[in-house]
Parts: structure tokens; sequence; C-alpha cells
């Protein structure tokens, strides 16, 4: 039996919505409660998800279409089932006068197997608590559609809390302030507590411009934009640099590559072995697996170590969850599966956010060393510059080593540089001496 | 700490209290000579003779119609009637006398009376014997209502009741008379309308009534193990009814099932469902469930008693269904 999809009262307000954009095309098959065509509204653009599970047998409403509530604007049912009649005659934005009229002119007359189906939208089931909790964080009902995991599809408040850790939360004024200047606020991590986003934040998110050719700031260069701006301005960032002896990490690697490749699949990089000689650095010196939120700073048990990895698109930093209890080969896979996903565009949220500190190696290039900027609320950064043979004094000796620079960038408002030189001084140490590492 | 039974935490409460105060006495059928349907009087006719142990006739009405006029006249008695079932018969005397006269004669007169009656089923007493009945005394306005689960809240809940100048109804399962537990040798008290968190969880809220806490605390044992953590809270008494704990549980975890062995239908758990939908709605994170007796007659077959009444294997599949 053909569902007709209408047009759903998605606002108390709401007379008519626009087709933004179909998630879908006809042909496709999809689940029941799966997002299929976002709506704008006067107030924001919504994702409305199918009333049933089918076949999409026709888009009555293309993109960009205006469609009065409750009027159909598409079809779901089974492969090859016969349409039902279709009355689009009464859409307002084209006809004008009184509806009373239009509705004598063409009488709204449906099949008689066809079911037309309340959306989803409409009575949303959703536990108080976690009604309670999404007002208390600005998320509207809305967004939750879908979600639910309790009986019945009931959301609940496990579901309000999945979907926060997801998103960023937004003050009140900040998400209204976002909406005014249209700005996506989407993986912006603002300076509040866990990330939530002020309205202090937002000056700096909306901030971009540029002179001679004329980018539009957007998407990901945008967010990266906003991210290390409200970094540079806020933190006080103060660099230390190092040289590293990587003589002996060189040999190990040599010899750990074909171990390595037995065990997990990946080529062993020195990327890998910086990442695990950090994470075990970190482990150590909880001040700097830390994040700071400009009042309070939250000393993290778990090190989640962010990898910087360079995109066409532009930068992600992928997060290797409890870093310091993995070994190489698994820290080695993990990286690869995180850059893998990320370069297929399929990062989820979850496998960026929560970072504790970030790696970023730029030796590829041949950068010898540079000053990276924190990514906040985290408190340092590791810049890893190329590993390069050059002479040097050993035992009174000169002799050929490979030698490597490594920066590292502390916020000191959260520690001095006492803290972080020590800590720098102990990754030195533990890639001098990889067999430290097993201690 | 020494361990004795429900049976002698009572004899002791009420031991305790006519040694302390001579205006107590306790009346009902087979309380003297014979020590009480259940035991829960043995000896107290030795110590203190037929005139504050005394028996009488099989007349429910008269028990509690003379235990109003008594406790008008400035005596503290204490009336068993043997089953809840029977209390039906002394009704006009529960409900228009000993809880209408204090409000009638503008505080000029109390009823400090306590009837104890027992409860509930698990004998095979079929379904004139083995009621849960506290809902009828529940609605009515001038009554308090208490329920103790176990032997040191029985001792300590009953002495608080003989000194109350309002007439109490002291509900005790007929299944718990022999349940031992802790009691200290020391005096203490328990105030009405104080409940008890039997157990501390943050998953699941079950509030208890009577047996139903053992049962709900087994339960919970059973759940921690699959790392399900439910709270348990033992109201003690349901007039007065301690909202306040009963709600700061609620916020802690958002999902409440009551459980009694009353029949569903108008019982404890719509009542204390119904508040908790008032005064924690927002809290909440899933309907409030109750799990209650069947609302049948109590079947004779033990086969059927049980599968009338709510059993440890209903209270964990009731905690798995809302979660």
């Amino acid at each position: 039996m053909a569902h007709i999809m209408i047009m759903p009262l998605l606002a108390e307000t709401m007379d008519e919505g626009t087709i933004a954009r179909w998630m879908v095309k006809e042909g496709d098959t999809v689940k029941r409660g799966d997002p299929i065509v976002e709506v704008e509204t006067d107030k924001a653009n919504m994702e409305v998800v199918a009333v049933a599970s089918g076949v999409i047998l026709k888009i009555v409403a293309s993109e960009g279409t205006t469609v009065p509530v409750y009027e159909p604007i598409a079809v779901i049912g089974e492969a090859g089932e016969k349409l039902p009649e279709l009355n689009t005659g009464s859409k307002a934005q084209e006809t004008a006068g009184p509806k009373k009229t239009l509705k004598e002119q063409t009488p709204v007359t449906l099949p008689e197997d066809v079911e037309t189906v309340v959306p989803e939208e409409a009575r949303i089931k959703i536990s108080p608590r976690a009604r309670r909790l999404a007002n208390d964080r600005g998320v509207s009902v809305e967004v939750l559609a879908g979600r639910g995991s309790g009986p019945g599809g009931r959301i609940v408040e496990r579901d309000v809390k999945a979907y926060l850790l997801e998103k960023p939360s937004v003050t009140p004024l900040a998400a209204r302030m976002a909406a005014v200047e249209g700005t996506d606020l989407s993986g912006i991590i603002g300076s509040g507590p866990g990330g939530k986003i002020y309205s202090r934040d937002i000056p700096a998110a909306v901030s971009a411009s540029a002179v001679g050719e004329v980018i539009k700031l957007a998407g990901m260069r945008k967010i990266i934009a906003d991210r290390l701006s409200q970094s540079a301005h806020t933190a006080v960032q103060v660099t230390l640099i190092s040289e590293v002896d990587m003589t002996a990490a060189v040999a190990m690697r040599g010899r750990l590559l074909p171990v390595v490749e037995k065990a997990a699949g990946v080529r062993l990089t020195f990327t890998d072995i910086i990442a695990k000689a950090t994470a075990l650095a970190l482990s150590e010196m909880s001040l700097i697996n830390s994040t700071f939120d400009g009042e309070e700073i939250t000393l993290h048990k778990d090190v989640n170590l962010g990898v910087a990895v360079a995109l066409e698109q532009g930068l992600v930093v992928p997060v290797i969850r409890e870093a310091d209890a993995l070994g190489l080969a698994a820290i080695s896979a993990s990286i690869k599966g995180l850059v893998e996903k990320a370069r297929q565009g399929k990062l989820g949220a979850a496998e960026m956010n929560g970072g504790t500190f970030t790696v970023t190696n730029l030796g590829a290039f041949g950068v010898e060393a540079f000053t990276p900027i924190i990514n906040p609320p985290q408190t340092g950064i590791l810049g890893v510059g190329a590993i390069k043979e050059k002479p040097a004094v050993v035992d009174g000796q000169i002799v050929s080593r490979s030698m490597m620079y490594l920066s590292m960038v502390f916020d000191h408002r959260v520690m001095d540089g006492a803290d972080a030189a020590r800590f720098l001084q102990r990754i030195k140490s533990l890639l001098e001496q990889p067999e430290l590492m097993l201690v | 700490m020494r361990e004795i039974t429900f049976q002698q935490a009572l004899i002791e409460a009420m031991r305790e209290e006519m040694l302390r105060d001579e205006r107590v006495f306790l009346m009902g059928e087979d309380v003297g000579l014979y020590g009480g349907a259940y035991g829960a009087s043995r000896g107290l006719f030795n110590e203190f003779g037929p005139e504050r142990i005394r028996d009488t006739a099989i007349s429910e009405a008269a028990i509690v119609g003379a235990g109003v006029g008594a406790a008008l006249t400035g005596m503290r008695p204490i009336a068993e009637i043997m089953y809840i079932d029977f209390t039906g018969i002394a009704m006009d005397q529960i409900a228009n006398q000993a809880a209408k006269v204090r409000y009638m004669f503008g505080g000029k007169a109390r009823v400090p009376l306590v009837i104890r009656t027992s409860c509930g089923s698990g004998r095979s007493f079929a379904a004139q014997h083995s009621q849960c009945l506290e809902a009828w005394f529940m609605h009515v306005p001038g009554l308090y209502v208490v329920m103790p689960s176990n032997p040191y809240d029985a001792k300590g809940l009953l002495k608080t009741c003989i000194r109350d100048d309002n007439p109490v109804i002291f509900i005790e399962h007929k299944m718990s008379y022999k349940m031992k537990g802790q009691v200290p040798k020391e005096e203490y008290l328990i105030p009405l309308g104080q409940a008890d968190v039997k157990r501390s969880g943050g998953d699941v809220t079950v509030i208890a009534i009577s047996t139903m806490v053992q049962r709900a605390l087994k339960a919970a044992e059973e759940l921690a193990v699959e790392g399900i953590e439910v709270e348990v809270i033992d109201p003690r008494s349901l007039v007065p009814l301690d909202m306040e704990s009963i709600c700061s549980s609620v916020k802690k975890t958002g999902r409440v099932i009551v459980v009694h062995e009353s029949v569903e239908r108008g019982g404890p758990g719509a009542e204390i469902a119904t508040r908790i939908m008032e005064e924690a709605f927002d809290y909440l994170d899933a309907p409030v469930k109750r799990l209650s007796g069947k609302n049948c007659p109590m079947p004779c077959s033990p086969v059927l008693e049980e599968a009338a009444v709510p059993q440890i294997s209903d209270i964990i599949g009731a905690v798995k269904e809302i979660i």
C-alpha cells in the first residue's frame, strides 16, 4: 500500500515549507524513520523522516518548491506499485484566492487504499526527563526525532545525552546569534565547559573575509579558521623546541616494520612511534593531558590522542582513544584506519571529539620545526619536524645521526614552562631510548 | 547485633510501651493465654495479667468500638484484628468513629488507638483471609497506615504508633512473623512518614511495600550481576507518605516501579504513581510502572496464589522492561 508523505507541520506557526534538499531520489529504498528530505521553514531547516519503509515511488515536490502544510511531497510504496492519484493543485503559491474556492474546483480525493500518514514529527515521543534535559541544553525536540531508544521508540535521557556528545552544546543566545549570521556551529568547540559555545565565541566563528581572490569561508575551512582563531585569541601559547636523536628509533622501526606488517597489516610510521611515546608521556603527566575552559582545568584520566591529518579539503584531527594503552601495532592500525575514513569523508563526530592532546607531523613535507596552534580546549600540541641525517657530537666524536626537531606548544594559563619542558624531555628520552617505552 | 523475629519485635515493642505507660493495653481474639493467632503477644498475658491483655468476644465491631471508647476516655489501646479481611465488620468504628472524632470535636477529643492486624497471601487461606487492604484505609482521612517490612522497622514503628495521639492501622504481613532481623536492645523509635532506602542504585527506583521489600532486594541482587543498579525504597508508612525521599530517588534514576501485593486497581501504587507524576514529572524517563496483585479474589490453590502476586522474577522482568 502506498503512503503519501505530506509536508509536516514542524512548528505551530508554520503554514508552508520549502524543500531545501532531497536526500533520496525516486527508486531509492528507505526505512521508516530515515531522514529523507530537508525542509526549510521560516524558522529553521529541519530533516523530515520517512513515514513508512519502502521505495520512493515519486517525489512530488522538487527542491526549491514551497509546499503548504499537509500537501503531498512524495509517495513511498512497494517497487512497481501503481501510483495513487495525487492532488497537488492546491499549492498556495501558485494560486491566489480563498482556499475554499480552490477546494471546490479541485476536491482532494485519495484512492481508498492510500493511507495519509500524519508524520512522526507531529508527535515525537519523548520522556519528560529527556524533554527537560533537551530544553535545558537548548536542543529542540525536532532534531531528536528518530533517535529514541526507549520502549516504542520513545526518546529517553540517554538519547539526548548521546546527541549532546555528538553535537556541540550552545547557549540559547549563541544559537540565536549564529542563526542571525547564518553560521553553522557544527564541529565548533566553544570556550565554555565541555566546549559549550557561548555568545562570545560567535564573532570569531562569523568573522571571515579575504582580499584578492575571494573564497567564501565555508564548511571545513571555516571550522578550522574559527577554531584556530579562537585558540590564538584566547590561549597564551608558548613554544619549546628540542632536538631529538632518532637514530635508535629509526633502527627500531626498521626491525619492527615486518613485525607490525604481519600483526596488523599496516606499515609502521615514525608518526606511530612518536604518538606512542607522546601517549606514554601524557599518561605520566596529567597536567599536560588536560582541557581548559577558561575557568576550570580538567585533568583527564584517558589519553585520547589527536593526530592531525592533512586532507585536500583541509585538516582533520581524528582521535585515538586511550592511546597509552595501545601497543605500536594497534596505534598504527588505529591511525591508518582513521586516516582512511577521513579521506573518504566518513569520519564521525565521535571520532574527532574528546581529544586531550594533539600530535601534528609536517616532517613529510621537509619542515624542520614549526609552531602549531593548540586545538582548544586542549592545552598543548606537539609539532613534529623532518628526520634528517646530520653531524652530531657523540662521546666527543662527530658522527652522522638521524636528528629531528620537536616543538611543544602549551597554554601558559594552564601550566608553566618547566612542566612543558619536563614533558618534552620525557618524550625525547622515550624516542632516543625506545626500549624505555617497555618499562 | 542480636537477631530476633518480627513476632518478637512486636512483643518487645508492646511490652516496653506497657511498662513505660500504664494506659497502654492490648485486646483482641485469643491475644491472652493463647498468645495471639500468630504468637505476637506470647508471654504478655503472664507478665501483665488479664486486665491489660484482654481476650475479647469474636466481634471485630466490639473490639474496635471498645478501643475507640477507651482511647477517648484516656487509655492507649492496642486492638488486634486477626485478619485485615475482618475489618469490614468494624469499618464504621474505624472509618466513621476513630478517624473522625478528633476532627469533629475540634481537637478536644483524641483517639490514640493502634489497630494491629495481619494481611497477605502465602498460606492458602483463600479469598477471605489473604487480602492486602491498605488502600481502604489510605482512602479515609484521619487514619495513619503503617506497613513494616522487617523486625527492626516493626518494633520502632509500633512504639511510635502507640505513642501517637491518632488512630493507626498497623498492618503486619502474615509471612513476616517468623522473619529474623537485627534489632538493637537499646530503645529506638522510627518516625512515621520517613521512607527507608533499603538499597541504593542509580538505574531504577523500586518502591516496595511490606514483604515485597525483601523480594525487591533479592531481585536487585540478581540484577546487579547484570550491571543494573536498583534502588529499593520502603515507604514504611503509606499515610503519611514520604514523597521527599521518593522524589529525590526519582530525580536520580528517572524510572520507577511500585510493587505491592494488594490488587492493582485503586491500590497504593496508583496513589504513589500519581503523586510522582504530579511532583516529579520532569524527572521521569519512563512512565511509572505498577507491579501488583492481580485484580481477582485471592485463589486458594498455592500455585494460583503465587501467580496472583508479584514474585522476584516478575520484579526482574519489570525492571528490564522499563530500563
